[in-house]
């Protein structure tokens, strides 16, 4: 007996086919959105990756200002051997041991070499009175030469910025720079390299340019920075007036940090040979600079790290900016932050540079 | 007949001879066994039923869809960690602020008409207070919609009915000072941040006194101004009738550029009839010109005889005599002043700071170019001594008692932080003060110890114009044997805690509709009284939304959307200040100000310049997970590096 041999009728084929092609499409379909699902995830985990070693990145340098000058590095210290402004100059070397420069780190507030003594109600002129008298660069006096020449030494030597961040807050910066200084020439303006027609001091009685400063109100006034940029500025080394020149004299030169590979970065992440480029300290109130994952592959983000350090209103200023930018995209994402990092008078103590 | 057909047949017949070769296999063992097969059994193991399948596909799909629903929580995950480092960012941002005030905000010379009235800066700055204004980068979640959010154990409920603030993170990215020029706004997700501060606010100190905004500076030397006007009688002082004649006439109380030496003269010679007022008490002594270094004690010079005969003050004494230093012995033991040694009065710092300015004035060119060159010389000599002997004098004040406030602190000084330490009497209740055109109430201010002169605010110009009407300046005291700033206290103690959580309120439709978050009463820059500050500071620290804010009045612009208000502009338009310039009505202006102080018009809150409305309807409830907390510590003081 012959056992009859079945197959599928068309209709259980045609079903089977449509049931397979369902579950097929849905299994790509799964699949496909799970494929996405994961990169979704594995691009966002890089890019949180790489905002986390960004943001520790930019802490890490507000406190150390190791961009601005490694100390592990001599050739990464651009910044102590300039003809001037150098920020990270030691303050002693080749000085003598009456060094001005050493005023403020060791004189109280009732030192009387620490009194300013100068016209304060109007920036220039004489015609209120010959104050340079009481003080000036070069008087006889010691007492009347000395906060004259530490501001002058100071900005000479650590640049504007250093000058002020090295100074009391209050201070006022200016000076008369020779005898019989009834000229206005004479008054060491310091010049607002923006602006050409303001003054970094600002303390022109009611009618001066910029901030006016009311006679009488508190002394956060009495330097008044109408542009950040202007404290990158030595005022008593030629001053350009044109913003492109605002960060020349001190940190013109781009500085760069490598991180040897397999070396793991500050976050324990263990990216390899990155190249911080942070930018100087003013760039006009741009920042800009790049941080590099250079082994990394090329669909992924790339991550810039920049710092700025500013001094406005007296207060201290650090402020970071990481920024990764999608290559395919272009889609950027930013996290700025101020926060509370080492001042440079604290970086050069890292480095003993104070001793 | 197909064979699929016939097997069918064969099938329902219950001829298991007919039945596939796969079923006969299956059932082989009874069928040759010869006992009777059910064929309905047969039928029913002939495959999976309708229900098997189902159930099979439910479960399979139970499977599939766990696995799926797995997805999303990678991506929650992903998205927890990416609010989080916003989250670290915002909070480090916060307490830069915290720890290192903005001299903007803890140091502007703000000074209100009453106790109580529109002084932001000195109502007791917590953490709330210096992270939530235009300049630190926290602004309120509008009430109604905060009420929208759950938390885990309603928490954001809960700092809400104890009122506090539900805060989101500044559209703009901090830096505002830097970059405020740009517009910038924060990635979504940082967008969706929400936080408030756990635990309850803290007692600091005040920035300043609520009413008077000391310290006053000014330069040593200096002519006299016109607060010294006012102020020297409401004082006190002696000798008022000659300090008056200091002050020149035609109100001015600076000589004009060009004045002459017969002009110089007569001002140097009231100064020195100010010095020399048998009122005055400053003990004299004559020392010859040619006093150098820093020899203590640093008398004040006489004027060389030589040149007081070439002063146009014939017949009178040229010589101002030369007061002794305030640590002088004399000073020491001659009651009433005995304290003189240590502290010296806030009249003598002044005539003496007036008499150096007049010597100064001297040896411009005009008065110069009038005299010899012996005199010119002698001049500048007297004017250098004169000058040194200012600054002692003064040196000597500052650094005494902070809490004398009868004379005006030094700019030559260089000091870090010059402030009085100041807190309120919270321990007692309010009331009784004397506020400025309104029934407020506030606290009493104690402080470390009473203060000795309690002048009255600078009046009349600038940012300090407030009124001087408030009568006893006793009535702004308190006991100040309750004073606490410096006494010990724990760490833990001034422990408080930010949370985090990210909600998409933004999605809202009436999250840039809503009227900003309620205000706190010290923000305003208008009375009880309805009488509003006429000083420019006060509404920097009015609404913290102010800079994002729509226009009440303007209507829609070109787009149809909301006219937004100038940053940081709106709040000088004439109704704030009554200029003569203005050519709106002062009463349509007080509206628009009235009206931008409460935003009522909504803000732009994503910061893209444009009026939005979200999808999500205002009934919905939203949920917002919690990101993350962060314990800070809330400090007493307003803190900064090197001030």
């Amino acid at each position: 007996m012959s056992i009859p041999r079945h197959a599928f009728t068309l209709i259980e084929l045609m079903i089977s086919v449509s049931l397979s092609l369902i579950i097929v499409l849905t299994a790509m379909a799964g699949f496909r959105v799970t494929a996405q699902t994961i990169t979704m995830v594995n691009r966002l985990a890089v890019e949180n990756q790489l905002l986390r070693a960004g943001v520790f990145a930019g802490i890490e340098e507000l406190d150390f200002w190791t961009a601005y000058d490694d100390p592990q590095d001599r050739s990464a210290q651009p910044l102590r051997t300039r003809p001037y402004s150098n920020p990270f100059r030691p303050l002693r070397e080749g000085d003598v041991v009456n060094d001005p420069d050493a005023l403020f780190l060791n004189v109280g507030q009732h030192d009387p070499r620490a009194w300013w003594r100068g016209q304060g109600l109007f920036t220039k002129g004489d015609s209120r009175g010959d104050y340079s008298q009481f003080a000036r660069t070069g008087h006889a006096l010691d007492w009347r030469r000395a906060l004259p020449e530490a501001i002058d030494r100071f900005d000479r030597r650590l640049g504007l910025y250093g000058m002020v961040d090295y100074l009391p807050g209050n201070l006022i910066y200016a000076f008369y720079t020779g005898e019989n200084g009834v000229n206005s020439d004479e008054f060491a303006r310091l010049t607002n390299p923006t602006d050409a027609a303001t003054d970094l001091l600002t303390y022109a009685n009611n009618s001066g340019a910029g901030y006016w400063w009311e006679k009488g109100a508190r002394p956060k006034d009495i330097c008044t920075m109408t542009c950040v940029g202007a404290i990158t500025f030595s005022a008593k080394e030629g001053v350009v007036n044109t913003p492109a020149d605002v960060n020349r004299h001190i940190y013109q030169e781009e500085g760069e940090r490598f991180l040897a590979p397999g070396e793991v970065a500050n976050s324990g992440v263990a990216y390899v040979n990155q190249k911080f480029t942070f930018t100087r300290m003013f760039n006009d109130c741009t920042i800009s600079g790049s941080v590099a994952l250079d082994n990394g592959p090329s669909h992924w983000p790339t991550m810039r790290t920049t710092v700025l350090h500013y001094i406005h209103y007296t207060r201290q200023n650090h402020v970071a900016a990481v920024t990764i930018t999608s290559p395919l995209t272009g889609e950027s994402q930013l996290v700025r932050f101020s926060a509370t990092g080492s001042t440079l008078r604290g970086a050069r103590q890292q480095r003993g540079l104070d001793q | 007949m197909s064979r699929g057909k016939s097997g069918n047949a064969a099938c329902e017949a219950g001829d298991p001879l007919l039945m596939q070769p796969r079923i006969v296999s299956q059932n082989l063992a009874p069928i040759m066994s010869g006992r009777r097969v059910d064929p309905q059994r047969l039928l029913r193991n002939t495959g999976f039923t309708l229900f098997e399948v189902s159930i099979s596909l439910v479960l399979v799909s139970f499977g599939v869809i766990s696995v799926l629903m797995l997805m999303p929580f990678g991506i929650k995950a992903q998205q927890l960690a990416r609010s989080q480092i916003y989250a670290s960012a915002k909070v480090m941002e916060i307490m830069d602020q915290v720890q290192q005030g903005t001299r903007e905000f803890t140091a502007c010379q703000v000074e209100s008409a009453g106790m109580c009235a529109v002084n932001n800066c000195a109502h007791a700055p917590d953490i709330e207070q210096k992270t939530c204004n235009p300049w630190n980068g926290s602004l309120a979640v509008p009430l109604a919609i905060a009420r929208r959010l759950d938390s885990d154990g309603d928490e954001i409920q809960q700092v809400l009915d104890q009122g506090g603030y539900l805060f989101y993170a500044d559209p703009q990215p901090q830096g505002r000072s830097v970059v405020h020029t740009q517009r910038e706004a924060l990635p979504n997700e940082a967008q969706r941040l929400v936080y408030a501060l756990i635990g309850y606010p803290q007692q600091n100190a005040l920035n300043t006194h609520p009413i008077m905004a000391w310290p006053y500076y000014d330069f040593w030397p200096s002519p006299p101004d016109e607060w010294e006007d006012q102020q020297w009688q409401a004082m006190g002082f002696p000798a008022v009738a000659v300090r008056r004649r200091i002050t020149m006439a035609g109100g001015t109380t600076e000589l004009p550029d060009g004045a002459d030496l017969a002009l110089c003269a007569e001002y140097l010679q009231r100064c020195i009839d100010l010095v020399r007022d048998p009122a005055m008490r400053i003990t004299c002594t004559d020392v010859s010109v040619g006093i150098g270094g820093l020899a203590d004690p640093l008398p004040l010079p006489s004027l060389p005889g030589a040149l007081g005969a070439s002063l146009p003050m014939a017949g009178q004494p040229a010589l101002p005599p030369a007061p002794l230093p305030p640590w002088s012995d004399v000073y020491r033991t001659t009651p009433p002043d005995s304290e003189e040694s240590v502290f010296p009065k806030p009249w003598r710092v002044l005539a003496i700071r007036y008499l150096a300015h007049a010597a100064a004035r001297l040896t411009a060119p005009g008065p110069m170019s009038e005299l010899t060159a012996t005199q010119q010389q002698a001049a500048k000599d007297y004017a250098a001594h004169c000058h040194e002997a200012a600054l002692e004098w003064v040196m000597r004040y500052a650094s005494t008692n902070p809490y004398d406030w009868g004379c005006k602190r030094p700019l030559n000084r260089q000091t870090s932080w010059d402030n009085p330490l100041l807190q309120y009497d919270i321990t007692r209740p309010t009331g009784g003060l004397i506020t400025y055109g309104s029934t407020d109430r506030s606290w009493r201010v104690i402080a470390g110890l009473p203060a000795d002169r309690n002048p009255n605010t600078y009046v009349g110009s600038g940012t300090g114009a407030m009124a001087m009407s408030l009568g006893d300046p006793r009535t702004r005291w308190g006991d100040h044997t309750r004073f606490n700033l410096t006494q010990p206290f724990h760490a833990a103690e001034r422990c408080r805690q930010i949370v985090f959580w990210a909600a998409d309120w933004k999605s809202y439709e009436d999250f840039e509709e809503l009227p900003s978050a309620p205000i706190d009463a010290s923000r305003s820059y208008f009375g009880a009284g309805g009488a509003y500050a006429n000083y420019w500071h006060a509404p920097r620290f009015g609404n913290p939304e102010s800079y994002i804010a729509f226009d009440p009045i303007t209507g829609l612009n070109a787009g149809g959307h909301p006219t937004l208000t100038y940053p940081f502009d709106w709040h000088f338009y004439p109704g704030d200040v009554p200029a003569p310039q203005s050519d709106i009505p002062i009463d349509q202006d007080n509206q628009r100000s009235r009206q931008l102080f409460f935003n009522s018009k909504g803000a732009d809150r994503n910061n893209n310049g444009l009026f939005d409305r979200g999808p999500v309807p205002r009934s919905v409830r939203m949920r917002a997970t919690t990101v993350a907390r962060f314990n800070v510590y809330d400090p007493r003081l307003s803190l900064g590096l090197r001030y």
